[in-house]
Protein backbone atom coordinates (compact mmCIF):
# COMPACT_ATOMS: atom_id res chain seq x y z
CA UNK A 1 0.00 0.00 0.00
CA UNK A 2 1.38 3.38 -0.81
CA UNK A 3 1.71 6.22 1.69
CA UNK A 4 -1.04 8.19 0.03
CA UNK A 5 -3.53 5.33 0.48
CA UNK A 6 -2.50 4.78 4.14
CA UNK A 7 -2.94 8.46 4.82
CA UNK A 8 -6.41 8.36 3.30
CA UNK A 9 -7.48 5.33 5.32
CA UNK A 10 -6.14 6.73 8.61
CA UNK A 11 -7.87 10.05 8.02
CA UNK A 12 -11.10 8.16 7.45
CA UNK A 13 -10.64 6.04 10.58
CA UNK A 14 -9.89 9.07 12.77
CA UNK A 15 -12.85 10.99 11.40
CA UNK A 16 -15.04 7.97 12.05
CA UNK A 17 -13.85 7.64 15.66
CA UNK A 18 -14.40 11.34 16.27
CA UNK A 19 -17.88 11.11 14.82
CA UNK A 20 -18.76 8.13 17.04
CA UNK A 21 -17.54 9.90 20.20
CA UNK A 22 -19.49 13.05 19.37
CA UNK A 23 -22.57 11.00 18.50
CA UNK A 24 -22.35 9.07 21.77
CA UNK A 25 -21.94 12.18 23.97
CA UNK A 26 -24.60 14.15 22.12
CA UNK A 27 -27.18 11.39 22.26
CA UNK A 28 -26.38 10.76 25.95
CA UNK A 29 -26.96 14.40 26.84
CA UNK A 30 -30.04 14.62 24.64
CA UNK A 31 -31.47 11.48 26.24
CA UNK A 32 -30.96 12.91 29.75
CA UNK A 33 -32.48 16.22 28.75
CA UNK A 34 -35.43 14.65 26.95
CA UNK A 35 -36.27 12.20 29.71
CA UNK A 36 -36.17 14.91 32.39
CA UNK A 37 -37.65 17.85 30.55
CA UNK A 38 -41.22 16.93 31.51
CA UNK A 39 -40.28 17.21 35.20
CA UNK A 40 -38.98 20.74 34.81
CA UNK A 41 -41.44 23.57 35.24
CA UNK A 42 -41.70 26.79 37.17
CA UNK A 43 -43.19 25.02 40.18
CA UNK A 44 -40.25 22.55 40.27
CA UNK A 45 -37.77 25.43 40.31
CA UNK A 46 -39.56 27.52 42.93
CA UNK A 47 -40.71 25.15 45.66
CA UNK A 48 -38.76 23.65 48.51
CA UNK A 49 -38.05 19.92 48.62
CA UNK A 50 -39.32 19.86 52.20
CA UNK A 51 -42.85 20.98 51.42
CA UNK A 52 -43.15 19.98 47.77
CA UNK A 53 -40.95 18.17 45.31
CA UNK A 54 -39.06 21.22 44.06
CA UNK A 55 -35.35 22.03 44.05
CA UNK A 56 -35.46 25.76 44.81
CA UNK A 57 -33.17 25.53 47.82
CA UNK A 58 -30.77 23.05 46.23
CA UNK A 59 -30.36 25.36 43.27
CA UNK A 60 -29.67 28.32 45.54
CA UNK A 61 -27.30 26.25 47.68
CA UNK A 62 -25.34 25.12 44.62
CA UNK A 63 -24.91 28.68 43.38
CA UNK A 64 -24.10 30.06 46.82
CA UNK A 65 -21.52 27.35 47.50
CA UNK A 66 -19.99 27.95 44.09
CA UNK A 67 -19.75 31.67 44.74
CA UNK A 68 -18.14 31.22 48.17
CA UNK A 69 -15.76 28.57 46.87
CA UNK A 70 -14.57 30.78 44.03
CA UNK A 71 -14.28 33.79 46.35
CA UNK A 72 -11.96 31.79 48.62
CA UNK A 73 -10.12 29.92 45.84
CA UNK A 74 -9.49 32.71 43.40
CA UNK A 75 -7.13 34.95 45.39
CA UNK A 76 -5.16 31.92 46.59
CA UNK A 77 -4.97 30.33 43.13
CA UNK A 78 -4.04 33.62 41.50
CA UNK A 79 -1.32 34.27 44.07
CA UNK A 80 0.05 30.75 43.79
CA UNK A 81 0.02 30.82 39.99
CA UNK A 82 1.77 34.19 39.91
CA UNK A 83 4.36 33.02 42.42
CA UNK A 84 5.04 29.87 40.40
CA UNK A 85 5.18 31.42 36.94
CA UNK A 86 6.35 35.00 37.43
CA UNK A 87 8.38 34.97 40.62
CA UNK A 88 9.84 31.51 41.24
CA UNK A 89 12.98 30.55 39.38
CA UNK A 90 11.54 27.72 37.28
CA UNK A 91 14.62 25.60 37.94
CA UNK A 92 14.40 25.93 41.71
CA UNK A 93 13.68 22.83 43.78
CA UNK A 94 10.89 24.53 45.71
CA UNK A 95 9.05 25.51 42.53
CA UNK A 96 9.20 22.04 41.02
CA UNK A 97 8.17 20.55 44.39
CA UNK A 98 5.15 22.86 44.46
CA UNK A 99 4.28 21.97 40.85
CA UNK A 100 4.43 18.28 41.74
CA UNK A 101 2.24 18.80 44.80
CA UNK A 102 -0.38 20.63 42.76
CA UNK A 103 -0.36 17.82 40.20
CA UNK A 104 -0.93 15.22 42.94
CA UNK A 105 -3.67 17.27 44.57
CA UNK A 106 -5.49 17.71 41.28
CA UNK A 107 -5.75 13.96 40.85
CA UNK A 108 -6.85 13.26 44.43
CA UNK A 109 -10.23 11.43 44.33
CA UNK A 110 -12.92 13.84 45.47
CA UNK A 111 -14.43 11.38 47.98
CA UNK A 112 -11.09 11.54 49.82
CA UNK A 113 -11.20 15.33 49.83
CA UNK A 114 -14.73 15.01 51.22
CA UNK A 115 -13.75 12.62 54.01
CA UNK A 116 -10.72 14.76 54.81
CA UNK A 117 -13.05 17.76 55.06
CA UNK A 118 -15.39 15.76 57.29
CA UNK A 119 -12.61 14.83 59.71
CA UNK A 120 -10.89 18.21 59.80
CA UNK A 121 -13.60 20.82 59.19
CA UNK A 122 -16.80 19.18 60.36
CA UNK A 123 -15.40 17.34 63.39
CA UNK A 124 -12.05 18.84 64.40
CA UNK A 125 -12.92 22.48 63.80
CA UNK A 126 -16.47 21.79 64.83
CA UNK A 127 -17.99 23.55 61.83
CA UNK A 128 -20.60 20.84 61.48
CA UNK A 129 -22.36 20.01 58.22
CA UNK A 130 -22.41 23.51 56.88
CA UNK A 131 -21.91 25.72 53.87
CA UNK A 132 -18.57 26.88 55.20
CA UNK A 133 -17.32 23.29 55.63
CA UNK A 134 -18.52 22.54 52.10
CA UNK A 135 -16.96 25.67 50.62
CA UNK A 136 -13.61 24.97 52.27
CA UNK A 137 -13.61 21.36 51.13
CA UNK A 138 -14.57 22.46 47.61
CA UNK A 139 -11.74 25.01 47.74
CA UNK A 140 -9.36 22.16 48.42
CA UNK A 141 -10.84 20.29 45.46
CA UNK A 142 -10.83 23.38 43.25
CA UNK A 143 -7.45 24.99 44.05
CA UNK A 144 -5.08 22.72 42.13
CA UNK A 145 -7.09 22.88 38.91
CA UNK A 146 -7.69 26.60 39.12
CA UNK A 147 -4.04 27.29 39.97
CA UNK A 148 -2.90 25.20 37.05
CA UNK A 149 -5.22 26.83 34.55
CA UNK A 150 -4.24 30.33 35.71
CA UNK A 151 -0.57 29.35 35.57
CA UNK A 152 -1.01 28.11 31.99
CA UNK A 153 -2.69 31.40 31.01
CA UNK A 154 0.14 33.41 32.56
CA UNK A 155 2.76 31.26 30.85
CA UNK A 156 0.98 31.99 27.57
CA UNK A 157 2.16 35.60 27.81
CA UNK A 158 5.65 35.71 26.25
CA UNK A 159 8.57 36.28 28.66
CA UNK A 160 9.60 39.19 26.49
CA UNK A 161 6.52 41.13 27.63
CA UNK A 162 7.94 41.19 31.16
CA UNK A 163 11.36 42.12 29.79
CA UNK A 164 9.87 44.98 27.77
CA UNK A 165 7.96 46.30 30.77
CA UNK A 166 11.03 46.23 32.99
CA UNK A 167 13.19 47.84 30.30
CA UNK A 168 10.71 50.73 30.14
CA UNK A 169 11.36 51.40 33.81
CA UNK A 170 8.04 49.89 34.89
CA UNK A 171 8.24 47.93 38.15
CA UNK A 172 7.80 44.18 38.06
CA UNK A 173 4.55 44.40 40.04
CA UNK A 174 3.05 47.00 37.72
CA UNK A 175 4.22 45.10 34.65
CA UNK A 176 2.32 42.11 36.02
CA UNK A 177 -0.82 43.96 37.07
CA UNK A 178 -1.09 46.38 34.15
CA UNK A 179 0.27 44.34 31.26
CA UNK A 180 0.58 40.62 31.92
CA UNK A 181 -2.64 39.99 33.86
CA UNK A 182 -4.84 41.89 31.37
CA UNK A 183 -3.30 39.91 28.51
CA UNK A 184 -3.84 36.63 30.37
CA UNK A 185 -7.38 37.57 31.42
CA UNK A 186 -9.39 35.70 28.74
CA UNK A 187 -7.56 32.50 29.65
CA UNK A 188 -8.00 33.15 33.37
CA UNK A 189 -11.73 33.77 32.95
CA UNK A 190 -12.18 30.66 30.92
CA UNK A 191 -10.30 28.69 33.60
CA UNK A 192 -12.53 30.13 36.31
CA UNK A 193 -15.68 29.22 34.45
CA UNK A 194 -14.53 25.70 33.60
CA UNK A 195 -13.60 25.10 37.23
CA UNK A 196 -17.00 26.53 38.20
CA UNK A 197 -18.63 23.81 36.11
CA UNK A 198 -16.67 21.13 37.95
CA UNK A 199 -17.42 22.63 41.35
CA UNK A 200 -21.10 23.00 40.50
CA UNK A 201 -21.47 19.34 39.63
CA UNK A 202 -19.39 18.00 42.52
CA UNK A 203 -21.17 15.66 44.94
CA UNK A 204 -18.66 13.41 46.70
CA UNK A 205 -16.79 16.30 48.31
CA UNK A 206 -20.01 17.72 49.73
CA UNK A 207 -21.91 14.71 51.07
CA UNK A 208 -19.92 14.69 54.32
CA UNK A 209 -19.18 18.40 54.55
CA UNK A 210 -22.13 20.52 53.46
CA UNK A 211 -24.49 17.73 54.41
CA UNK A 212 -27.48 16.10 52.81
CA UNK A 213 -30.33 18.15 54.18
CA UNK A 214 -31.92 21.27 52.80
CA UNK A 215 -33.91 22.98 55.53
CA UNK A 216 -36.50 25.28 54.01
CA UNK A 217 -35.05 28.73 53.53
CA UNK A 218 -36.76 32.03 54.12
CA UNK A 219 -35.74 34.20 51.19
CA UNK A 220 -37.02 37.32 52.92
CA UNK A 221 -34.53 36.88 55.75
CA UNK A 222 -31.19 38.42 54.80
CA UNK A 223 -29.65 38.33 58.25
CA UNK A 224 -26.66 36.01 57.71
CA UNK A 225 -26.75 34.90 61.37
CA UNK A 226 -30.32 33.64 61.27
CA UNK A 227 -30.50 29.84 60.72
CA UNK A 228 -33.33 30.23 58.18
CA UNK A 229 -31.47 32.84 56.16
CA UNK A 230 -30.16 31.70 52.77
CA UNK A 231 -26.95 33.62 53.50
CA UNK A 232 -26.17 31.79 56.75
CA UNK A 233 -22.92 29.91 56.18
CA UNK A 234 -23.31 27.67 59.23
CA UNK A 235 -26.44 25.89 58.04
CA UNK A 236 -26.36 22.54 56.24
CA UNK A 237 -26.88 22.85 52.51
CA UNK A 238 -27.69 20.09 50.08
CA UNK A 239 -26.75 20.94 46.49
CA UNK A 240 -28.25 19.74 43.19
CA UNK A 241 -25.63 17.05 42.69
CA UNK A 242 -25.99 15.76 46.25
CA UNK A 243 -29.76 15.89 45.83
CA UNK A 244 -29.57 13.56 42.84
CA UNK A 245 -27.44 11.17 44.83
CA UNK A 246 -29.73 11.30 47.86
CA UNK A 247 -32.96 10.97 45.97
CA UNK A 248 -31.62 7.88 44.24
CA UNK A 249 -30.29 6.22 47.40
CA UNK A 250 -33.22 7.04 49.68
CA UNK A 251 -35.82 6.36 47.02
CA UNK A 252 -38.97 8.37 47.55
CA UNK A 253 -40.94 5.95 45.44
CA UNK A 254 -42.69 7.03 42.26
CA UNK A 255 -41.73 10.69 42.51
CA UNK A 256 -38.04 9.98 43.11
CA UNK A 257 -37.25 9.17 39.50
CA UNK A 258 -39.00 12.29 38.25
CA UNK A 259 -37.28 14.60 40.74
CA UNK A 260 -33.92 13.01 39.98
CA UNK A 261 -34.35 13.40 36.20
CA UNK A 262 -35.51 16.98 36.52
CA UNK A 263 -32.56 17.85 38.73
CA UNK A 264 -30.21 16.24 36.25
CA UNK A 265 -31.62 18.46 33.51
CA UNK A 266 -30.98 21.61 35.53
CA UNK A 267 -27.49 20.49 36.51
CA UNK A 268 -26.56 19.69 32.92
CA UNK A 269 -28.00 22.93 31.58
CA UNK A 270 -26.06 25.02 34.07
CA UNK A 271 -22.79 23.15 33.38
CA UNK A 272 -23.36 23.47 29.63
CA UNK A 273 -23.96 27.18 30.10
CA UNK A 274 -20.67 27.48 31.99
CA UNK A 275 -18.84 25.74 29.18
CA UNK A 276 -20.39 27.98 26.55
CA UNK A 277 -19.34 31.04 28.54
CA UNK A 278 -15.82 29.61 28.87
CA UNK A 279 -15.65 29.13 25.11
CA UNK A 280 -16.78 32.69 24.62
CA UNK A 281 -13.95 33.92 26.83
CA UNK A 282 -11.31 31.77 25.23
CA UNK A 283 -12.24 32.50 21.61
CA UNK A 284 -14.01 35.84 21.28
CA UNK A 285 -12.05 37.70 23.91
CA UNK A 286 -8.75 36.20 22.86
CA UNK A 287 -9.35 37.37 19.33
CA UNK A 288 -9.63 40.87 20.68
CA UNK A 289 -6.40 40.88 22.68
CA UNK A 290 -4.49 37.86 21.34
CA UNK A 291 -1.08 37.83 19.72
CA UNK B 1 43.75 35.53 23.82
CA UNK B 2 45.03 38.53 21.85
CA UNK B 3 42.93 41.64 22.05
CA UNK B 4 43.16 44.95 20.28
CA UNK B 5 41.19 47.90 21.61
CA UNK B 6 41.35 51.27 19.91
CA UNK B 7 38.94 53.02 22.26
CA UNK B 8 37.58 56.54 21.81
CA UNK B 9 38.30 58.93 24.66
CA UNK B 10 36.38 58.17 27.85
CA UNK B 11 35.53 61.85 28.18
CA UNK B 12 33.57 61.69 24.91
CA UNK B 13 31.74 58.54 25.97
CA UNK B 14 28.36 58.09 27.65
CA UNK B 15 29.03 54.50 28.72
CA UNK B 16 32.40 53.37 29.98
CA UNK B 17 33.06 49.76 30.99
CA UNK B 18 36.00 49.06 33.28
CA UNK B 19 37.10 45.49 33.87
CA UNK B 20 33.59 44.10 33.69
CA UNK B 21 33.18 40.43 34.58
CA UNK B 22 29.78 38.75 34.39
CA UNK B 23 28.83 35.39 35.84
CA UNK B 24 25.77 33.16 35.57
CA UNK B 25 26.21 31.25 38.82
CA UNK B 26 29.70 29.80 38.53
CA UNK B 27 29.83 30.10 34.76
CA UNK B 28 31.63 33.20 33.53
CA UNK B 29 30.00 34.80 30.48
CA UNK B 30 32.06 38.00 30.17
CA UNK B 31 35.74 38.25 31.10
CA UNK B 32 37.49 41.52 31.84
CA UNK B 33 35.69 43.73 29.39
CA UNK B 34 36.77 47.37 29.15
CA UNK B 35 35.34 49.67 26.51
CA UNK B 36 34.12 53.21 25.87
CA UNK B 37 30.92 53.88 23.95
CA UNK B 38 31.19 57.30 22.32
CA UNK B 39 28.43 59.87 22.76
CA UNK B 40 25.96 60.29 19.88
CA UNK B 41 27.60 57.57 17.86
CA UNK B 42 26.47 54.06 16.96
CA UNK B 43 28.57 51.18 18.25
CA UNK B 44 27.84 47.72 16.88
CA UNK B 45 28.50 44.61 18.99
CA UNK B 46 29.29 41.68 16.75
CA UNK B 47 30.56 38.14 17.33
CA UNK B 48 29.45 34.51 17.23
CA UNK B 49 26.35 33.31 19.09
CA UNK B 50 27.08 32.73 22.75
CA UNK B 51 30.02 35.15 22.79
CA UNK B 52 28.31 37.25 25.47
CA UNK B 53 27.00 40.24 23.49
CA UNK B 54 23.50 40.14 24.96
CA UNK B 55 24.84 39.46 28.43
CA UNK B 56 27.04 42.52 28.24
CA UNK B 57 24.33 44.71 26.73
CA UNK B 58 21.75 43.72 29.34
CA UNK B 59 24.09 44.75 32.13
CA UNK B 60 24.08 48.34 30.92
CA UNK B 61 20.45 48.90 31.92
CA UNK B 62 20.63 46.46 34.83
CA UNK B 63 18.38 43.90 33.16
CA UNK B 64 20.73 41.28 34.56
CA UNK B 65 19.72 42.11 38.12
CA UNK B 66 18.76 38.85 39.78
CA UNK B 67 19.92 36.82 36.76
CA UNK B 68 23.67 37.36 36.52
CA UNK B 69 26.35 38.76 38.81
CA UNK B 70 28.12 41.77 37.30
CA UNK B 71 31.51 42.85 38.68
CA UNK B 72 33.71 45.79 37.77
CA UNK B 73 32.52 49.25 36.85
CA UNK B 74 30.00 50.44 34.29
CA UNK B 75 30.01 54.20 34.18
CA UNK B 76 27.06 56.14 32.83
CA UNK B 77 28.02 59.79 32.47
CA UNK B 78 30.76 59.19 35.01
CA UNK B 79 28.63 57.43 37.62
CA UNK B 80 28.85 53.69 38.34
CA UNK B 81 25.46 52.37 37.33
CA UNK B 82 26.15 49.05 39.04
CA UNK B 83 26.01 50.80 42.41
CA UNK B 84 23.15 49.31 44.44
CA UNK B 85 21.97 52.81 45.35
CA UNK B 86 21.21 53.65 41.71
CA UNK B 87 17.45 53.93 41.06
CA UNK B 88 17.02 51.34 38.31
CA UNK B 89 13.68 52.79 37.19
CA UNK B 90 15.22 56.17 36.49
CA UNK B 91 18.24 54.50 34.95
CA UNK B 92 16.02 52.58 32.53
CA UNK B 93 14.26 55.79 31.55
CA UNK B 94 17.64 57.19 30.55
CA UNK B 95 18.99 53.98 29.05
CA UNK B 96 16.28 52.50 26.84
CA UNK B 97 16.26 49.03 25.33
CA UNK B 98 14.76 47.34 22.30
CA UNK B 99 14.63 43.57 21.89
CA UNK B 100 14.82 41.12 19.04
CA UNK B 101 11.13 40.21 18.88
CA UNK B 102 8.71 43.09 18.42
CA UNK B 103 6.78 43.00 21.67
CA UNK B 104 4.02 45.60 21.90
CA UNK B 105 1.66 45.08 24.81
CA UNK B 106 -1.72 43.51 23.96
CA UNK B 107 -3.34 46.93 24.13
CA UNK B 108 -4.17 49.80 21.83
CA UNK B 109 -1.39 51.84 20.23
CA UNK B 110 -2.29 54.74 22.48
CA UNK B 111 -2.19 52.63 25.66
CA UNK B 112 1.15 51.16 24.62
CA UNK B 113 2.61 54.63 24.41
CA UNK B 114 0.80 56.20 27.36
CA UNK B 115 1.57 53.45 29.87
CA UNK B 116 5.31 54.11 30.29
CA UNK B 117 4.57 57.82 30.70
CA UNK B 118 1.88 57.14 33.29
CA UNK B 119 4.26 54.86 35.12
CA UNK B 120 6.91 57.55 35.04
CA UNK B 121 4.44 59.85 36.78
CA UNK B 122 3.27 61.89 33.79
CA UNK B 123 -0.52 62.27 33.84
CA UNK B 124 -0.80 65.44 31.80
CA UNK B 125 -3.06 64.41 28.90
CA UNK B 126 -2.04 67.25 26.63
CA UNK B 127 1.64 66.67 27.23
CA UNK B 128 1.23 62.91 26.68
CA UNK B 129 -0.58 63.50 23.38
CA UNK B 130 2.16 65.86 22.25
CA UNK B 131 4.93 63.39 23.13
CA UNK B 132 3.13 60.51 21.42
CA UNK B 133 2.70 62.59 18.29
CA UNK B 134 6.38 63.49 18.39
CA UNK B 135 7.74 59.94 18.74
CA UNK B 136 5.41 58.53 16.11
CA UNK B 137 6.86 61.09 13.73
CA UNK B 138 10.38 60.16 14.76
CA UNK B 139 9.86 56.53 13.76
CA UNK B 140 7.86 57.45 10.62
CA UNK B 141 4.80 55.55 11.79
CA UNK B 142 2.35 58.40 11.69
CA UNK B 143 1.40 58.28 8.04
CA UNK B 144 1.25 54.47 8.12
CA UNK B 145 -1.17 54.08 11.01
CA UNK B 146 -3.17 57.25 10.49
CA UNK B 147 -4.96 58.94 13.34
CA UNK B 148 -6.66 55.92 14.90
CA UNK B 149 -4.48 55.29 17.92
CA UNK B 150 -7.20 53.15 19.48
CA UNK B 151 -6.58 50.22 17.15
CA UNK B 152 -4.82 47.24 18.70
CA UNK B 153 -1.03 47.40 18.49
CA UNK B 154 -1.07 43.71 17.63
CA UNK B 155 -2.83 44.40 14.32
CA UNK B 156 0.25 46.16 13.01
CA UNK B 157 2.77 44.33 10.84
CA UNK B 158 5.93 43.00 12.48
CA UNK B 159 8.02 45.90 11.24
CA UNK B 160 5.45 48.46 12.38
CA UNK B 161 5.23 46.75 15.76
CA UNK B 162 8.99 47.02 16.18
CA UNK B 163 8.93 50.71 15.27
CA UNK B 164 6.08 51.19 17.74
CA UNK B 165 8.29 49.57 20.39
CA UNK B 166 11.09 51.91 19.39
CA UNK B 167 8.71 54.85 19.72
CA UNK B 168 7.62 53.56 23.13
CA UNK B 169 11.22 53.53 24.28
CA UNK B 170 11.89 57.00 22.85
CA UNK B 171 8.93 58.49 24.77
CA UNK B 172 11.02 58.55 27.89
CA UNK B 173 13.72 60.51 26.05
CA UNK B 174 16.58 58.11 26.72
CA UNK B 175 20.14 59.35 26.38
CA UNK B 176 21.38 55.88 25.54
CA UNK B 177 19.65 53.27 23.40
CA UNK B 178 20.49 49.57 23.67
CA UNK B 179 19.29 47.31 20.87
CA UNK B 180 19.59 43.52 20.84
CA UNK B 181 19.29 42.34 17.22
CA UNK B 182 16.29 44.65 16.71
CA UNK B 183 15.84 43.80 13.03
CA UNK B 184 16.67 40.11 12.90
CA UNK B 185 12.98 39.15 12.87
CA UNK B 186 12.08 41.70 10.19
CA UNK B 187 11.93 41.79 6.41
CA UNK B 188 14.52 43.87 4.48
CA UNK B 189 12.22 46.88 3.97
CA UNK B 190 11.30 47.09 7.65
CA UNK B 191 14.96 46.62 8.50
CA UNK B 192 15.90 49.53 6.28
CA UNK B 193 13.28 51.70 7.99
CA UNK B 194 14.63 50.87 11.44
CA UNK B 195 18.16 51.63 10.26
CA UNK B 196 17.02 55.01 8.94
CA UNK B 197 15.36 55.71 12.30
CA UNK B 198 18.56 54.86 14.15
CA UNK B 199 20.72 57.06 11.96
CA UNK B 200 18.51 60.07 12.63
CA UNK B 201 18.31 59.23 16.36
CA UNK B 202 22.08 59.50 16.56
CA UNK B 203 21.69 63.27 16.81
CA UNK B 204 20.66 62.99 20.44
CA UNK B 205 21.21 59.37 21.45
CA UNK B 206 24.18 57.14 22.11
CA UNK B 207 23.37 53.86 20.43
CA UNK B 208 24.74 50.39 21.15
CA UNK B 209 23.40 47.68 18.86
CA UNK B 210 23.99 43.93 18.86
CA UNK B 211 23.68 42.54 15.37
CA UNK B 212 24.38 39.34 13.49
CA UNK B 213 23.93 41.19 10.25
CA UNK B 214 27.46 42.29 9.34
CA UNK B 215 26.26 44.45 6.48
CA UNK B 216 23.98 46.22 8.90
CA UNK B 217 26.89 46.83 11.26
CA UNK B 218 29.01 48.26 8.49
CA UNK B 219 26.12 50.33 7.10
CA UNK B 220 25.07 52.12 10.25
CA UNK B 221 27.74 51.93 12.94
CA UNK B 222 30.66 54.24 13.65
CA UNK B 223 32.47 51.84 15.96
CA UNK B 224 32.45 48.07 16.10
CA UNK B 225 33.17 45.81 19.05
CA UNK B 226 33.99 42.19 18.25
CA UNK B 227 33.19 39.75 21.06
CA UNK B 228 34.67 36.30 21.11
CA UNK B 229 34.15 33.66 23.82
CA UNK B 230 33.16 36.16 26.47
CA UNK B 231 35.93 38.63 25.75
CA UNK B 232 35.99 41.90 23.91
CA UNK B 233 38.55 40.92 21.28
CA UNK B 234 38.69 43.96 19.04
CA UNK B 235 37.27 47.47 19.25
CA UNK B 236 37.89 50.02 16.52
CA UNK B 237 36.28 52.28 14.01
CA UNK B 238 33.83 50.28 11.92
CA UNK B 239 35.65 51.01 8.67
CA UNK B 240 38.85 49.68 10.15
CA UNK B 241 37.21 46.54 11.57
CA UNK B 242 35.58 45.64 8.28
CA UNK B 243 38.28 46.67 5.83
CA UNK B 244 41.47 46.04 7.72
CA UNK B 245 40.95 44.37 11.11
CA UNK B 246 43.91 44.02 13.42
CA UNK B 247 43.33 40.47 14.67
CA UNK B 248 43.28 37.44 12.38
CA UNK B 249 40.26 36.15 14.30
CA UNK B 250 38.29 39.32 13.55
CA UNK B 251 39.31 39.05 9.93
CA UNK B 252 37.94 35.53 9.76
CA UNK B 253 34.67 36.54 11.40
CA UNK B 254 33.94 39.60 9.27
CA UNK B 255 34.78 37.71 6.11
CA UNK B 256 32.19 35.11 7.09
CA UNK B 257 34.55 32.24 7.82
CA UNK B 258 32.70 31.32 11.00
CA UNK B 259 29.38 32.16 12.48
N1 LIG C 1 19.94 33.44 31.62
C1 LIG C 1 21.08 32.74 31.46
N2 LIG C 1 21.45 31.81 32.38
C2 LIG C 1 22.59 31.10 32.23
N3 LIG C 1 23.44 31.25 31.22
C3 LIG C 1 23.14 32.14 30.27
C4 LIG C 1 21.94 32.94 30.34
N4 LIG C 1 21.90 33.75 29.25
C5 LIG C 1 23.02 33.48 28.54
N5 LIG C 1 23.75 32.52 29.14
C6 LIG C 1 25.05 31.99 28.67
O1 LIG C 1 25.97 33.04 28.57
C7 LIG C 1 26.74 32.93 27.39
C8 LIG C 1 26.61 34.19 26.55
O2 LIG C 1 25.29 34.26 26.06
P1 LIG C 1 24.71 35.55 25.31
O3 LIG C 1 25.09 36.74 26.08
O4 LIG C 1 23.26 35.32 25.09
O5 LIG C 1 25.50 35.50 23.93
P2 LIG C 1 25.18 36.24 22.55
O6 LIG C 1 24.17 37.31 22.78
O7 LIG C 1 26.51 36.77 22.10
O8 LIG C 1 24.70 35.19 21.60
C9 LIG C 1 26.27 31.69 26.68
O9 LIG C 1 27.17 30.64 26.99
C10 LIG C 1 24.91 31.43 27.27
O10 LIG C 1 24.65 30.06 27.30
MG1 LIG D 1 22.18 37.48 21.96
Amino acid sequence: MNRYRVNQIMTGVLNGVTFLVVLFIASFILYLLASGMTAVNWHFLTTSSEVGLGIRDQLFNSLYLLLLTQLISLPIALGAAMALTLYADSRSKLASFAQGLIQILSSLPSIIVGLFGFLILVLKFNLGFSIISGALALTFFNLPILTQSIAVSLQGVPDEVMQSGLALGISKWHTITKVILPEAMPGIWSGIVISAGRVFGEAATLIYTAGQSAPTLDYTNWNPFNPASPLNIFRPAETLAVHIWKVNTESLGQDAATVSRGTIVILILVVLLFNLVARYFSTTMRKKVGR
Amino acid sequence: MDTYLNLPAATDSDIVAKNVNIYYGKQQAITNCSANFPRHQITALIGPSGSGKSTFLRSINRMNDGIARVEGELLYQGQNLLDSRVNVYNLRHQIGMLFQKPMPFAKSIYENLALPLHEAGNHNQADIAKRIDHVLKMVDLQHEIGTDLNQSALQLSGGQQQRLCLARTLLLEPKVLLLDEPASALDPISTAKIETNLLSLKAHCTIIIVTHNLEQASRISDYTAFFYQGQLAEFDRTKKVFLNPTLAMTERYVSGDFG
